[in-house]
């Protein structure tokens, strides 16, 4: 059962939370939506990188304050490298500690 | 109600001056407060308990603790019946009813026997061999090997118990309240952490309730357990969890611990039965220590087979002798403290048999001038006694201990007890997924490198520490809460020692030689010469 | 030829105390070329083995493993078969495979314990029934048996299930597929790997493939912990791992890698002879030949390939599990384990070719693959035999992501998902 620092509430269990998948991924705007191929459609809504490694998701605080915040954790060993906000970028973490194999 | 003619008249935890009543498969005995089935069955000269799940081979207590694998109990009756459960965990209580599982019309005559009698032609996994023609018969064949598996029967009636169910957070979490544990927690909760101490047993003291001569600063190690019990009652952030196992060691240090509340005085309407504790602690120190390994030898399961640890625990701890003639087999030191000890009970042990070539020291002397003889470079080949052991086979082992040589001897016996060496408990190391090592010294799996963003550390006889004084002087190494979740990557998980707060307490060095590596070996070489 | 298992050979092989029996399978050093490889030795891939052997003379193949022989997912699944699925196409493919499984024992020649002991899907609500009514209708259509009972039915099939109307979560009536059950899924594994071995199929573990050797777009071979090794077509069937294997190659899945929680009770005297899922009150349970309760429920929600969940899984589905049948309550649970399962955005596999060449994979099985062992590995043994998706197979390509045609099958997978 994970402990997860919510950035505005502080060290709460798992269960408070609702898990929200993969982060970082742009819905194409409106404009691209009209030029997109089926393809790249397909490539927004399901393709996602899985890594067995550290993963970039988002959590909301759903018993909580309702916010929704990014995480950087290890689907391995579950260990939770770094916890941000919403609309920060990407955190650089060290190269040995992110999978490998994971096009994006 | 028979008299429980192999209770030693002194010694032991128990309170004597507590009777308490119960049955076994419809018959009435007496125990002691403080027995537990296990003990208050010995006690009363029963050996056969069960019957093993397929081959209905008679069989009897082998432990005194959680790692029991033949006393396996159905308790109680109605509702509140519960199967499988182990004789040596159960603590008796007045009125308790047990009854033995497995077996028709009874146990010392089932009916199941006749498949041990077939065994040959019923090994492992005979059934993926056959059972395939016709095609449809699958489900009617299946229909008896259902009623032949399973062991005791599950309740069909609404459980009328209530479970309560408890979230704690700690700085440290102690599992085991053994020397290693209990020092653990005294250094902790000296430091005005919060910690909490869980210990399975209901009495906390560990393998400490055991023993006889072991000393601390010169004193018994009892009075060591009761001034640290002490202390620690008095320690406002402390809290003593007995009666209650950790079970499940999750992500981020949390771990789940069952404690029973009722289970030792029985059914009790209006009071939770057991309590889920979830607790998340900063530290986590496993105080787990270890299990003592069997030896091999033909029919080494039957009534009357036992670890020498546990013969020990029931004639210190609850005044019982397993058996009035008790022969040691044992590849290490433990058996010869405790063929001393049944020796100042009264008991006779006819042999030591020990696997080791040459046997010096002073244990070993002590052991010869009470007349016991020891049978070194030796082995058990068989045990006879199909209900509950008669005698043994011994040989000698050849030089290299490959081979039996010679003529065997027969020893008369009702009890054998076997050491092999000690195998820490790394079960909650290994549940957060981290690894363990073969430690060639011990011959034992030792816990191996902590996994990441867990912070834990195993201590005592948990990671194949078994001296006394190191055990303490594990646990004594403060262990306040470390701020980074980052855990220890590199060398074993010992902590790091700062400088030990147990400069006021010498130690007395208990003299425990490592066992011997060649256990395996020997048992291959009794088993080819069964063959 | 191997030797054959039955009572005969038992009886004979028990005068010498079992020591001539053959080996199972072999463990042969890895060829430098095979025609085939298989990436994965659970169920799955030995069943691709097996039929590429047996129905398509294709012997030259070595199935790679990188544990040992079915440790991932076909060792910790609950065991259930069946093939009440909604949906036309996953109604036949599942289908298929439940027709495999009654003649797997014979055809293998090892006992799969196939028990065919029925499978309840309980109906809590109103609308539980209306779906559930309709779903038995939509099975009943593609020729697949499924019944509606009520609850009186219900009762007398599982007499220890709280159906009284007091009930914390009442049964209305439930749904039955009298031919789905449970089968021994060490067994599926270890048949499949002997005949497979008996045809010529090298089973090569503890070999993890590292790297693959594209060449313009077209796979010639992979890279293994035990050296390089070439092959004309390799088929992917790593379960969990599927986006580890796709990434080494170059391209993504639609999968995320769940884990899958499970747990087994001690053994005890015959008291369930059916399955029961409710996936409404979110757990379902058998009692295998052993005795003990096989429990399962839904995957944990965060991605994860640690085979390790949370405990409010285990928990919840315990909740349920004494809601439905109180008098389990005393039990004790004795084993506790979890798999990673590839789940698709439809519940519903991927079987076909992959943007690289010659390679094909097998994969998204999510929570449901045990069951599809024998019809998975069948229709992919023969996609990757005549290079073109088997008819059955051919829905769940890769493409229908881009195409839209998904086929959501959350509903049939029920509680776990």
């Amino acid at each position: 059962m994970f402990v997860i620092n919510c950035p505005y509430c502080g060290p709460r269990d798992e269960h408070e939370f609702g898990y929200g998948h993969e982060a970082h991924i742009a819905r194409p705007t409106l404009e691209q939506q009209g030029t997109m191929t089926d393809a790249e459609w397909a490539n927004y809504l399901f393709l996602r990188t899985n890594p067995k490694g550290v993963h970039f998701e988002r959590w909301v605080h759903t018993k909580g304050c309702r916010r929704w915040f990014n995480v950087a954790r290890h689907t391995v060993t579950h260990e939770i490298l770094k916890v941000y906000k919403m609309g920060e970028p990407k955190p650089d973490l060290a190269p040995s500690a992110l999978a490998e194999n994971n096009p994006r | 109600m028979s008299a429980q003619t192999n209770r030693l008249n002194t010694g032991g935890r128990i309170d004597r001056s507590r009777v308490v009543n119960f049955t076994f498969d419809g018959k009435s005995y007496t125990g002691f407060a403080g027995d537990t089935l296990a003990s208050a069955l010995l006690a009363n000269g029963v050996r056969l308990v069960g019957r093993s799940f397929k081959y209905h081979r008679p069989r009897g207590i082998v432990t005194a603790g959680a790692e029991e694998p033949n006393a396996l109990i159905q308790l109680g009756t109605g509702a509140r019946t519960e199967p499988n459960t182990r004789a040596t965990q159960i603590e008796l209580y007045d009125g308790l009813i047990s009854e033995s599982q497995n077996r028709w019309p009874s146990l010392t005559f089932d009916i199941g026997a006749f498949n041990g009698i077939i065994h040959r032609f019923i090994p492992a996994g005979f059934y993926y061999k056959t059972f395939m023609w016709p095609a449809k018969a699958w489900l009617f064949y299946e229909k008896f090997i259902r009623r032949a598996a399973g062991l005791g029967k599950g309740s069909t009636e609404v459980d009328p118990d209530r479970y309560d169910k408890l979230y704690h957070t700690c700085d440290v979490l102690v599992i085991g309240a053994g020397p290693a544990g209990l020092a653990a927690a005294l250094a902790a909760g000296r430091t005005g952490a919060r910690v909490m101490l869980a210990d399975e047993q209901s009495e906390l003291g560990g393998s400490l309730l055991s023993e006889s001569t072991a000393t601390v600063n010169s004193q018994p190690a009892s009075n060591w357990v009761n001034d640290a019990l002490r202390e620690l009652a008095a320690l406002h952030e402390v809290k003593l969890l007995p009666r209650t196992t950790a079970f499940a060691y999750y992500d981020h240090n949390s771990m789940s611990l069952v404690e029973r509340l009722t289970d030792h005085v029985g059914p009790t309407p209006n009071q939770p039965r057991q309590r889920l504790w979830r607790i998340r602690a900063k530290k986590i120190i496993l105080a787990t220590g270890s299990i003592e390994r069997p030896l091999v030898y033909l029919d080494n399961d039957r009534p009357g087979c036992m670890l020498v640890s546990a013969v020990r625990a029931y004639v210190n701890r609850y005044g019982v002798m397993p058996g009035r003639r008790i022969v040691l087999m044992t590849n290490n030191d433990t058996a010869y403290r405790t063929a001393l000890d049944l020796a100042n009970a009264g008991v006779t042990v006819p042999a030591i048999v020990d696997l080791r070539a040459e046997v010096t020291g002073p244990l070993a002397k002590a052991v010869r001038e009470k007349g016991i003889e020891i049978l070194a470079g030796h082995a058990i080949t068989k045990v006879h006694g199909e209900q509950g052991v008669k005698d043994v086979e011994v040989a000698r082992l050849s030089a290299d201990g490959k081979s039996v040589t010679g003529s065997t001897r027969h020893i008369s016996c009702d009890c054998v007890a076997t050491s092999g060496g000690w195998q820490p408990t790394v079960h909650l190391h290994s549940q957060t997924r981290s690894k363990v090592k073969w430690n060639e010294a011990i011959d034992a799996f030792v816990p191996g490198d902590t996994i990441p963003g867990q912070n834990f550390v195993s201590i005592g006889g948990a990671h194949g520490v078994f001296d006394l004084a190191a055990c303490l002087t594990e646990g004594y190494a403060p262990k306040r809460h470390r701020k980074s979740s980052r855990c220890v990557r590199s060398g074993s998980s010992r902590p790091r020692s700062r400088s030990v707060r147990a400069a006021s307490i010498s130690l007395t060095i208990r003299t425990t030689s490592p066992p011997a590596t060649s256990c395996w070996r020997i048992a291959k070489a009794i088993a080819r010469s069964n063959i | 030829m191997k030797q054959a298992y039955s009572i005969f050979t038992l009886v004979r092989n028990a005068l010498s105390y079992h020591q001539d029996w053959q080996e199972a399978w072999r463990s042969p050093e890895p060829k430098r070329e095979y025609d085939v490889l298989i990436i994965g030795g659970g169920g799955h891939g030995l069943a691709t083995a097996y039929y590429l052997a047996k129905e398509h003379g294709i012997t030259n193949v070595a199935v790679l493993e990188k544990g040992w022989l079915g440790g991932g997912n076909t060792g910790r699944n609950t065991t259930i078969v069946r093939s009440n699925y909604l949906w036309d196409e996953s109604a036949h493919l599942y289908e298929h495979s439940l027709k495999l499984f009654e003649g797997l024992s014979q055809d293998l020649n090892y006992n799969v314990m196939f028990s065919q002991r029925g499978l309840l899907n309980l109906a809590h609500t109103e609308h539980d029934m209306q779906a559930t009514r309709r779903r038995v209708y939509a099975i009943q259509m593609n020729g697949i048996d499924s019944e509606m009972l009520t609850r009186e039915q219900v009762q007398e099939m599982v007499p220890i299930l709280d159906c009284s109307p007091k009930a914390r979560y009442p049964v209305l009536g439930a749904s039955l597929q009298r031919r789905g059950g449970v089968a021994r899924h060490d067994a599926v594994a270890w048949g499949l790997a002997r005949k497979a071995d008996e045809r010529g199929v090298d089973i090569i573990q503890n070999c993890e493939v590292t790297g693959f050797d594209i060449v313009n777009g077209v796979v010639k071979g992979v890279q293994t912990t035990r050296g390089a090794i070439a092959a004309k077509k390799i088929g992917i069937v790593t379960a969990g791992h599927s986006g580890v294997m796709a990434g080494l190659a170059g391209f993504r899945l639609p999968v995320e890698s769940h884990p899958l929680q499970a747990l087994v009770s001690e053994p005890i005297k015959p008291i369930l002879d059916t399955v029961v899922m409710s996936p409404q009150v979110h757990v379902y349970v058998s009692q295998s030949d052993k005795g003990e309760l096989v429990l399962g429920a839904g995957i944990d929600a965060f991605n994860s390939y640690a085979q390790a969940g949370s405990p409010p899984v285990i928990e919840n589905q315990l909740n349920a599990l004494t809601d439905l049948y109180p008098c389990f309550s005393r039990l004790r649970m004795l084993r506790q384990w979890a798999g990673i399962v590839d789940t698709c955005p439809d519940a519903s596999p991927i079987i076909g070719k992959t943007p690289v060449e010659n390679l094909f994979i097998n994969c998204g099985w999510g929570t449901g693959g045990f069951k599809a062992t024998p019809g998975s590995g069948n229709v992919f043994a023969h996609t990757i035999a005549r290079g073109e998706p088997h008819p059955l197979a051919l829905p769940f390509a890769l493409e229908r992501f881009t195409t839209g045609y998904l086929i959501d099958e959350h509903g049939a997978a029920g509680v776990a998902h």
